[in-house]
């Protein structure tokens, strides 16, 4: 293919996807273009690259015990419209949209993070023969029409995410035709929804582990921000929503809704105002399952914490942590739109009016950089969490942390619109000394406990060999004398390090500065039931102290986040485990307490 | 009802009976009336042959054949070996050598093995209606599983002919509240469409997988339709509404006493004869309707509805989402996919080009690993609707002269929870300790009705440990069937096969306090003998405290 007239390349390919679902049909701005990165596929599509972030296509449908026809995304036809125009009858467009969208998800939660994201990897333990093993996700596969339920769910154990259809319900069905059939994998929502559970699953071995009540509303919670943050990335809807809100964004109603009442009231028909798409998730689905409006919404229900000492359930539970991240989200968004409207009004305009265009358009663009930067603050927070038992408060813990290694100015008091937003939900942190910037962030080692012998790596990542030397480090530091008390390990028990990788960033001065994030788990043997499950240490090793620079050959450890399996830490954290499995009646088994997605989600 | 005593007393019992031995009682003696067993001795006697019914009918009067001895305060609980399920005969005795009796629950089921049904209910309820004279001062039904009630479906002439003075129930059968009415036509519905969904399911495989067939089974227990009687009388026929809606529909309506429906606290008002002869109750469970929370009733739809479509709870045939014409052949001579498309599950792992063969051989394993993805998730909604059931068991603890005898049905965590943990602190719920009441009561129970047929999670461990707190060890009856669900864990179809025996009832056993129904042989009236299941002696007599075996049942007096 190489000569003086070859093409180069492409490096996106643009596809068709529902911009929600379909049941807005062509309603305004439901159908959008994404261009996903461009890799060479298969009829699917299956990924051929060979990336350890590869994703297959693959439109067998259990219950039935059939296959239909896969769509062949290179084919001409379909490669000069930019793929097939959205359509629920042609299974083929359900393939397209699938592999758009999830791939979209890979891209934002890669850049996001600053690198590769690969699959669940079976945990292994130091001296684990090389290889893969059955267990490791190398594709994540994607089935379309897996099965005739109203469920979609990530599944480990089928490597890939199932998607289920089925008919609506013959009553009261909302916008959809009574007895239609609904495709889970048609909701933008679902999809990117699912995606994020898998990727989550793959950066951290253990995550998914119910050992307290907040596991799952956490894992909930932060798949239903990714899918709502993107939303805000959808131009057309987003102006439109801008317009009919007049730039807040947070109504949980649309303008029309109140036109549509007094119409209502007087006998008119029904109008074409919604709730407000930007923050429902997934209404098709919810319409369809009998329950108004949408899965889950990220406004409207006021809980905190302390009503919901006594539930388990993780819708509930997890929407008090939309809430509060959104509840961040808008103000900042209102702080930054409010320039706006500023010189609007120093203008002349008046609040009263239509907004302008070029005023829409300006707070659009405010709302999109908005929205990138949280869902960015998010998606980076998640390197600063201890690996296991994760609990909201160290959600919170870990956005401050990553926010200040990231910005340490914060002009725009984005951290102090988190702190509050929490605060005010009663979301606290267990051991945080005090509820301020210095006392959420965690614990700062002072930059004298050095880590020798780690290979820098480079943009890619690392090598092979230099992963081994990675290894073999580490696992010398953690032995050395004293380190282990350091790192909150027990001295006594063996320990793995079930994932390490290295961050290149841009420092705010301009040089590079380089992390390395490594997990180390130790499990509580099985004679040992006073102790929790698992205890584990996420360790930062950087090259750069925060505010000053760094010498060559010194890299030192800047944080070393501990759940403890022993100590008073440990035993507060055991009897909580033991009281929250007692709780939901399961068994001290960590196969058992892993999160099935099959039964989290469903109809809501 | 109470019935006078006749100064003759006669018990019916077979001849050969080789339990007559061991029936034999003291001779009366006022000596031995100690303090707070202010008891009367009746005279041992030797039956005559069953059938004959010599003991004086006419005045009310009730053949009592059974003796108070030293130490005992005239309580017998009859456990009925019925296979896998419960029946249980309670009579109080006063002074005077008047009984009352109670029945709690009268069912059995016959498992995933088939096994569980025994053939010996309805030799049980002849028994018993000998026993009662057909006087019974209550009825009890815990919950409206087929273990529980069948036997009252299966022999509802039996009970009709009774005179009843009170039915209890628990609040989830009641038709005044709605919230509770509303949910049990859901929980009906959806169970029915389980079943419909097992069966389908196992008649499309080849080879049913054992869960599969739990599953059924559990969803059969739970509306009492049998499937394979129901495809044999014809849609509409007899069986419409299953065996349970006939207990349901005698218990509530064809004893001439309307139903009394409780939820944990409520007072319950006690049938006359019961009040006069000094017993008293406590409703413990469930938990009351307006805590779905806690009892995690939360949502039925979110817990079981999710898995059916629209068109399985209506009977449809789900359409496929695509005309046939969609349909392909993924590695056939001119397959459909790349053999890339199935990299994932070729084994072992590799790296490098997958060929066709590869292909079509981890093409299966797809497969298969998609499909039971699925029932894993149908079997759970059974699970969940199953514990449901189980966890609106009626609770009832009972005090005659001191002695506290509790009955908790099928109660699983969830029920337990309300009234174990109860508290004006909500973060008490989660620490692990018992409130002082439910210690209280724990610590004092004479009598415990092992829940659940002995399965895993049916009596919370902080509860067997408050239960035999003080080396204070209560009697305890559990009547179940060895082997009857393949995993014998009749809560978890998902389980396998590993056998969770309770470590308590292990330390009961060893504390020498534990029986369970299948560890006695039965000759029944009319049926077939059974021998028994597991082998094991009847715990030794202790002051206050005797078991013995009888023709169908094990006694235990006290």
């Amino acid at each position: 293919m190489s000569g003086p007239f070859s093409i180069p390349e492409p490096k996106r390919r643009p596809l068709r996807v529902f911009a929600f679902d379909p049941s807005r049909g062509r309603m305004l701005g439901n159908q959008m273009q994404l261009d996903v990165r461009y890799r060479p596929l298969d009829p699917g599509p299956v990924d051929k690259s060979g990336a350890y972030d590869q994703i297959a296509v693959v439109d067998y449908d259990a219950s039935r015990k059939k296959y239909y026809a896969p769509v062949n995304l290179d084919d001409p036809y379909i490669l000069i419209p930019n793929g097939l125009a959205p359509s629920e009858s042609d299974p083929r467009f359900h393939q397209q949209m699938l592999y758009a969208v999830a791939s979209d998800t890979i891209e934002q939660f890669e850049q996001a993070l600053g690198r590769r994201i690969h699959w669940r990897r079976a945990p292994r333990s130091l001296d684990a023969p090389k290889g893969w093993q059955p267990q490791d996700i190398l594709t994540l596969t994607l089935y379309p029409h897996a099965m005739c339920q109203a469920n979609a769910f990530y599944s480990p154990d089928a490597h890939g995410i199932l998607f289920g259809y089925f008919q609506a319900a013959q009553m009261n069905v909302g916008r959809n035709v009574p007895g239609q059939t609904i495709f889970t994998c048609l909701s933008h929502d679902i999809i990117v929804h699912e995606m994020t559970h898998a990727i989550v699953d793959g950066l951290r071995s253990h995550f998914m582990e119910q050992t307290n009540p907040d596991v799952a509303a956490f894992h909930e919670a932060f798949a239903d921000l990714a899918a709502l943050f993107r939303h805000f990335s959808h131009r057309e809807v987003l102006l439109d929503a801008i317009q009919r809100t007049g730039g807040r964004l947070y109504s949980p109603a649309l303008k029309g809704d109140e036109l549509a009442d007094r119409a209502k009231s007087v006998g008119a028909g029904d109008s074409d105002a919604g709730p407000n798409p930007l923050i429902g998730l997934a209404s098709q689905f919810g319409d369809a399952m009998r329950k108004r409006g949408g899965l889950r919404s990220a406004i409207g229900k006021p809980l905190t914490m302390k009503q919901l000492t006594e539930t388990t359930e993780c819708h509930a539970r997890g929407s008090v942590l939309v809430a509060a991240v959104f509840q961040a989200f808008f103000t900042v968004y209102l702080k930054r739109a409010a320039r706006h409207f500023r010189v609007y009004r120093a203008a002349g305009g008046s609040a009263q009016e239509d907004l302008p265009a070029p005023l829409a358009d300006a707070l659009c663009d405010e709302a999109t950089r908005t929205a990138t930067d949280f869902f960015r603050m998010c998606v980076r927070s998640l390197d600063y969490l201890p690996p296991v038992d994760v609990r909201f408060g160290d959600f919170l813990r870990a956005v401050i942390t990553s926010e200040v290694d990231y910005d340490l100015a914060d002009e725009e008091g984005i951290r102090e619109a988190w702190m509050d937003a929490f605060r005010e939900r009663g979301i606290l942190p267990d051991d945080a000394p005090f509820f301020s910037e210095e006392g959420l962030q965690w614990p700062q080692l002072d930059g004298t406990v050095q880590v020798h012998g780690l290979p820098f790596g480079g943009p890619l990542g690392l090598s092979y060999l230099e992963r081994q030397r990675t290894s073999a480090a580490l696992q010398s530091f953690i032995d050395g004398p004293g380190n282990r008390a350091l790192l909150g390990l027990d001295p006594t028990l063996p320990y793995r390090i079930p994932s390490f990788h290295p961050l290149y960033r841009t420092d705010i001065d301009g040089s590079v500065r380089w992390d390395l994030l490594v997990e180390v788990v130790q499990d509580a043997p099985a004679d040992r039931p006073d102790l929790p499950l698992r205890g584990g240490t996420t360790l930062i090793v950087s090259t750069h102290s925060l505010g000053s620079g760094g010498l060559q050959e010194a890299k030192f450890l800047r944080y070393a986040i501990s759940k403890p399996l022993d100590g008073p830490n440990g035993q507060r954290r055991a009897q909580r485990q033991a009281a929250f499995l007692r709780q939901e009646g399961r068994d001290r088994n960590a196969d058992n307490l892993r999160i099935n997605f099959a039964l989290v989600h469903g109809d809501e | 009802m109470a019935s006078k005593t006749s100064s003759a007393k006669v018990r019916a019992k077979p001849a050969g009976g080789k339990t007559k031995a061991k029936a034999k009682a003291k001779v009366g003696s006022a000596a031995s009336a100690k303090a707070g067993t202010n008891t009367v001795h009746t005279a041992p006697t030797t039956a005559p042959r069953a059938g004959q019914q010599p003991a004086a009918n006419d005045g009310g009067a009730a053949p009592v054949a059974w003796s108070v001895e030293e130490g005992e305060v005239g309580i017998r609980v009859r456990m009925y070996r019925v296979g896998f399920g419960d029946f249980f005969l309670v009579s109080f005795r006063d002074e005077g050598g008047s009984q009352v009796h109670v029945i709690i629950d009268c069912g059995v089921f016959k498992g995933t093995s088939q096994t569980g049904d025994i053939g010996s209910i309805a030799a049980a309820v002849a028994d018993m209606v000998k026993e009662t004279d057909k006087q019974v001062a209550l009825i009890i039904m815990t919950h409206r599983h087929a273990d529980h009630i069948a036997g009252f479906a299966r022999c509802k002439d039996d009970f009709a002919g009774l005179t009843v003075g009170g039915v209890w129930m628990p609040i989830w059968e009641s038709e005044f509240d709605p919230t509770a009415a509303k949910f049990q036509a859901d929980l009906t519905r959806t169970a029915v469409a389980l079943q419909n969904h097992f069966t389908q399911a196992c008649a499309q495989a080849a080879a049913p997988p054992e869960e599969l067939n739990t599953a059924r089974k559990y969803m059969e227990n739970a509306t009492g339709l049998d499937a394979a009687a129901a495809a044999a009388a014809g849609a509409g026929g007899a069986g419409a509404g299953g065996a349970n809606a006939v207990a349901l529909t005698l218990l509530k309506k064809g004893l001439k006493v309307a139903p009394e429906y409780y939820q944990g606290g409520d007072p319950p008002k006690l049938p006359k004869a019961l009040a006069d002869i000094g017993v008293t109750a406590q409703i413990l469970g469930p938990p009351p309707v307006a805590d779905l929370d806690l009892m995690k009733l939360m949502d039925l739809k979110k817990g079981v509805g999710q898995y059916l479509t629209d068109a399985s709870l209506s009977g449809d045939d789900e359409r496929p989402p695509f005309p046939g014409s969609w349909e392909v052949e993924a590695y056939s001579a001119e397959p459909a996919y790349s053999p890339e498309a199935i990299r994932e599950w070729v084994q072992p792992r590799l790296w490098k080009k997958v060929t066709l063969d590869q292909a079509r051989a981890a093409e299966s394993l797809m497969q298969s690993t998609l499909q039971s993805s699925q029932s894993v998730a149908a079997l759970i909604a059974a699970k969940t609707l199953n514990s449901f059931l189980n966890n609106q068991s009626l609770v009832v603890l009972f005090n005659y002269k001191g002695k506290k005898l509790l009955f908790v049905g099928d109660a699983q965590a969830g029920n337990w929870e309300h009234w174990l943990f109860q508290s004006d602190k909500p973060d008490q719920v989660g620490t692990g300790a018992l409130s002082s009441g439910a210690q209280q009561i724990l610590s004092s129970v004479d009598f415990y009705k092992v829940g659940h047929h002995g399965s895993s999670n049916a009596t919370p461990k902080v509860v067997a440990e408050a239960l035999m707190a003080n080396s204070h060890i209560p009697a305890c009856m559990c009547s179940t069937q060895k082997g009857v669900y393949g995993t014998e864990d009749p809560d978890d179809p998902t389980k396998g096969t590993e056998v969770p025996r309770d470590p308590l009832l292990a330390e009961l056993s060893s504390h020498g306090a534990f029986v369970r129904s299948d560890q006695i042989a039965i000759e029944p009236a009319g049926a077939k003998a059974v021998p028994a299941a597991v082998p094991q002696n009847l715990p030794p007599d202790r002051p206050g405290r005797r078991f013995r075996p009888g023709e169908i049942w094990v006694d235990c007096f006290m």
